[in-house]
Parts: structure tokens; C-alpha cells; sequence
């Protein structure tokens, strides 16, 4: 069979637009056509890494017979323009998380998607990571009974300038800080691994560590349809030389049991002295790459013509972004807010 | 009084980690089975595990903020072990500070009771689990496994401690009173906030 050609459309998110493009690249189903985006800072290592070609010219580059699928990689805000166009040549999309900045846009590119016959799916690596799919078969046979308490953490790094791009603390182009950028993967997770929706939301954020202009720190308490209790913490919270950059917790009671996941497990403890390279303690992981395996699984919908389990579709990002923007609301209220 | 917990705060005061600005503090556990005739598994007579538990986490997070408590939100599930028997609280400071505590007697009786805290500055962190305080494990061929908690009794002989050493020096009362209190109060808005949905303003609510 003939890999499955792809196009990148915006890598203003240059740390995933690499890692996914890397994943592409890696791939023996699939090959790079080329990558727009007008911004040179934003391809330069894509391009110099994987030779993967610059078009200046976007509706070429998607309408060229080669193209099947696009990663669409850019700013938060701009998301919708991109998976339009993408739609509209009649290609199937993997979009970064969040989905977008706004419910208006999130619902715009779902249905933008269905009109064109296109398949949208949403980048939450973390349902690609065998913890988390053993959880999900585990919550799934009953064996924590009815679910009580969800609790997931992922706090990492302030991404700040010059090391990542600037508009990713912008409240337009990211739609927020800490909050939008780390709680749609644990709420992701969550739905993942629970089956449950999220229906009420009450948060706390605020602007308390890096002075970046946008939240870096931040709260998430959500009520469940059905009654169970949650909370998430989506900080920026880990400063220089910590010995590890992100992590990823999911913490579950249920009435027969209790499940606590950690990906920090995937690590063995590194001392370093080396000139040049980090030093003191690092913990250095060793998991499989959850990029390659939700690349992997893209490209496997995207030749199948139907969606596979375990992808994270449109519905899965607007799901997340709700969350998200609940919190929003409620932060500046002071108030619990519903979903929608 | 817990030497985990002092060398934390410690730690914060001598300036380690910077403004302190956001504490985690999490005690999970089965319902404890030590309540003369059961009385802390009735919920009108001890509050749960929100007073239980969650009192000591607010008055730790308030020790280490060094800033009053202006507002608080929670949520709370039922579980076999009683009404609101896990609950998950945020409380902002007027510093602007957050902590977030969570506090369960929902979790199965086999896992034991688990502590895990993190408190997170401008200039740095501080975060440890009971998983790691673990100084000895005892494994016999009959099956059963003893861990050696380093902490052992040592926060109650602590506290025994500085309560006799204040008495006979005529105090001060190493934990003030008006701390206790203010501890209790987060924690019975906290479970007010739990009953009503509602964030509690605590510069203005008064308990009912």
C-alpha cells in the first residue's frame, strides 16, 4: 500500500509540530509533502531535521494529489482556519490540542469536518500511553466499581520565550495559560478512561509564578454526570534545574477499589556533571513514544477510512475545551459554571 | 509536629523556594476504625473526613502561606463509607495564594492511609509522599509484609511534647487557639461549599 502523504499546516507549536512531523517521518506508512507556515522560525528545524519541504503556496500544497492528511500545528486561535482549509480540499486532520480558543470555533471545525466527509482528530498523546490504556480496560471491566473521585495532575515547565514560542503565553493566540494548555489532556484522560462527561466546573487561576501575563497556576474542580467529584492541577509549577520537566497522574476511586497511575514510574534516576549538559538529578525516561503510537493510529484511520479506538476525535477536543473554558468562567466569577 | 512537616516549612521559612504560592495536601484512606462506638462515621457528629483529616491540611497550608484564607470551594462524593466521605477543596489566600487539599475515607482498607504534599514557590519546590517514608520493610515467609514508617509516633510524642513543655512554662500554647479555629472554620465552609455548590467568601460567611 502506498504511505499516506502529509501535510503540516502551521507549526507555530514548533515542539509538537516536530515531534509529530519526526513521528511522520519515522513512519513506514506514510511520508512528508511539505510544510507551510510564513513564519521561518516556526519550520526551521522541521526542515532542517527532516528535510521536509517549505511551500509558500498553501493551496497548492493541499491540492496537490499527493496530500491525504494534514497535521495542523499552528497558534491555538488559529486552528479553525487551518482545518477549514484543510476540509475543504477534502483532507483528513490531526489538530493539536486545544482544539481551539473558542466553543464557536471548536463546533465551526467539527462541522466543517462532518460537511466535507473528512475525519478530525484531536492530538491527546497520553490516550496512546499504555498506563493509561490499562487504566481505561480496568475502570472499563468494573473492576473499581462506580467511580467516587478522579483526581489527574500534569504540571510542567513555563513555556517561555525564547526557549518556546511567545504566543503560547498570548490569552488570544492560546486562548489562556496553564489552564487551557494542561487540563485538556487530563480532562481527555479522564473521559478516556472513565466514560464519564463532565458537568459542572469551579476553578481558581492566576498569574502567581513567572509573570508571564497569562495563568500559571491553576485549580480545577469538576462535578461528573452521575456524581462523582474531580479536580485538576494543570500547572506551570516546575521551575529550572527540577530533576523532571512535565508529569502525568491520574488518581481514581471507585467504590471497590482504587487505581493511581504515574508516568514518573517510566524513569531511572541520572546524576550528571558533564560541562555543557544538564546537571545534578535528572530523571531520564524511558517510555514508549505516545506521539509516535497517536501518529501511528492516525495514519492507520486515515488509510482505513474510519476512525480507530483509540483516537481522540473533534467531539473529544470540544468535550476538553468546555472544561476548560468552564473554568475560565468560573475563575473570573467566582461561581461553579456548567460545561455549556 | 511531623519532622516531614516541619522540615517543609523549615525549609519555606528560611527562604529555600521563594513566596509560597501554592500548597497540595492530600491524606487518603479506608474510614479509620478507631471512633469509640463508631462516632466518626457518623457524619453530624464528626464531619467526615473534611473535619477529620482535612482540618490538618488547612491549617498546614495556612502555616505555610502565612496568609488568611479569603475564599473556598469543594466537592464532595459519597462513597460506602458515608455521605461527603471524599472531597476535594481549593482555597485561595490573600496572598493569592492556592491550596488544594484532597481527603478521603473512600479508599480500600489494603492501601493504608497515604499522605502526599507539595508546595510549589517562585523560586522552587518542595513535594514528598508517605510511599517514600518508608524506612524498612520487613517481609516474612508466613505472608504478612511490615513497612517502617520513618515518621512512626513521632508527630503525637512531638506534640505530647510541646503541649507539657508550654504547660510548664505557662505558654504560650505552641498551636495557637485562634489557628485551630480559623482551620475549623475553612473546613465548615468547605463543607457547606460541598452542600451548596457554591464558593464561601470567607471575609464574609458566617458559619450556621
Amino acid at each position: 500500500m502506498r504511505p499516506v502523504g502529509v501535510a503540516v499546516l502551521g507549526a507555530a507549536h514548533t515542539g509538537h509540530a516536530w515531534a509529530y512531523t519526526r513521528a511522520v517521518t519515522a513512519s513506514p506508512n506514510a511520508r512528508v509533502v511539505g510544510v507551510h507556515d510564513p513564519e521561518p522560525e516556526h519550520t526551521r528545524w522541521i526542515h532542517h531535521d527532516f528535510g521536509v519541504p517549505l511551500v509558500d503556496d498553501v493551496e497548492a500544497l493541499l491540492a496537490s494529489p499527493e496530500v491525504e492528511a494534514v497535521l495542523v500545528c499552528s497558534a491555538n486561535a488559529d486552528h479553525r482556519a487551518h482545518v477549514e482549509l484543510a476540509a475543504a480540499h477534502g483532507r483528513h486532520v490531526l489538530c493539536e490540542k486545544p482544539i481551539a480558543t473558542t466553543l464557536e470555533d471548536a463546533d465551526a471545525m467539527v462541522a466543517a469536518c462532518h460537511v466535507a466527509g473528512v475525519q478530525l482528530h484531536v492530538a491527546f498523546p497520553a490516550r496512546f500511553t499504555p498506563l493509561v490504556a490499562r487504566a481505561r480496560e480496568t475502570v472499563r471491566a468494573g473492576r473499581l466499581g462506580e467511580l467516587i473521585g478522579l483526581v489527574g495532575l500534569n504540571r510542567g515547565r513555563p513555556p517561555l520565550p525564547p526557549s518556546y514560542p511567545a504566543w503560547l503565553t498570548d490569552a488570544e493566540a492560546a486562548g489562556g495559560g496553564a489552564l487551557i494548555d494542561h487540563s485538556v489532556h487530563v480532562t481527555d484522560a479522564m473521559r478516556h478512561v472513565s466514560g464519564l462527561e463532565v458537568a459542572e466546573v469551579s476553578a481558581e487561576a492566576g498569574s502567581l509564578l513567572w509573570d508571564c501575563g497569562v495563568d500559571d497556576l491553576a485549580v480545577v474542580s469538576l462535578r461528573f454526570a452521575g456524581g462523582a467529584v474531580g479536580s485538576i492541577d494543570p500547572s506551570w509549577s516546575v521551575p529550572a534545574d527540577h530533576p523532571w520537566d512535565y508529569d502525568f497522574h491520574l488518581r481514581l476511586v471507585g467504590t471497590e477499589g482504587a487505581l493511581s497511575l504515574t508516568d514518573g514510574a517510566e524513569s531511572i534516576r541520572v546524576v550528571s556533571t558533564r560541562e555543557g549538559g544538564p546537571r545534578g538529578l535528572r530523571h531520564a525516561g524511558f517510555g514508549s513514544d505516545p506521539d509516535r503510537a497517536m501518529v501511528e493510529a492516525f495514519l492507520a484511520s486515515v488509510r482505513g477510512d474510519a476512525v480507530l479506538d483509540p483516537c481522540a476525535t473533534g467531539e473529544d477536543g470540544v468535550r476538553a475545551l468546555e472544561v476548560a473554558l468552564a473554568g475560565y468562567r468560573s475563575a473570573a466569577t467566582g461561581r461553579a459554571a456548567a460545561v455549556r | 509536629m511531623g519532622p516531614d512537616h516541619r522540615a517543609a516549612y523549615d525549609a519555606v521559612r528560611a527562604g529555600e523556594i521563594g513566596t509560597v504560592r501554592m500548597v497540595t495536601h492530600s491524606t487518603t484512606s479506608a474510614p479509620p476504625g478507631w471512633s469509640e462506638g463508631g462516632w466518626l462515621a457518623d457524619h453530624a457528629a464528626s464531619g467526615g473526613p473534611l473535619l477529620d483529616q482535612g482540618v490538618h491540611s488547612f491549617d498546614y497550608a495556612r502555616w505555610l502561606v502565612g496568609s488568611p484564607a479569603v475564599r473556598v470551594h469543594c466537592v464532595a462524593a459519597d462513597s460506602p463509607a458515608g455521605p461527603a466521605t471524599y472531597a476535594l477543596a481549593t482555597v485561595r489566600y490573600e496572598s493569592g495564594a492556592l491550596a488544594h487539599v484532597e481527603c478521603s475515607w473512600a479508599h480500600p482498607e489494603a492501601r493504608g492511609f497515604r499522605l502526599g504534599v507539595e508546595v510549589v514557590g517562585t523560586e522552587g519546590r518542595i513535594e514528598w509522599q508517605l510511599d517514600q517514608l518508608m524506612g524498612g520493610v520487613l517481609h516474612r515467609h508466613d505472608g504478612d509484609t511490615e513497612w517502617w514508617d520513618v515518621l512512626g509516633d513521632l508527630e503525637f510524642t512531638r506534640e505530647l511534647r510541646a503541649f507539657t513543655d508550654a504547660v510548664r512554662a505557662g505558654g504560650p500554647p505552641p498551636v495557637p487557639a485562634h489557628e485551630a479555629a480559623e482551620s475549623l472554620r475553612t473546613a465548615l465552609a468547605a463543607l457547606e461549599s460541598a452542600r451548596t455548590g457554591r464558593t464561601i467568601d470567607l471575609t464574609t460567611w458566617e458559619p450556621l
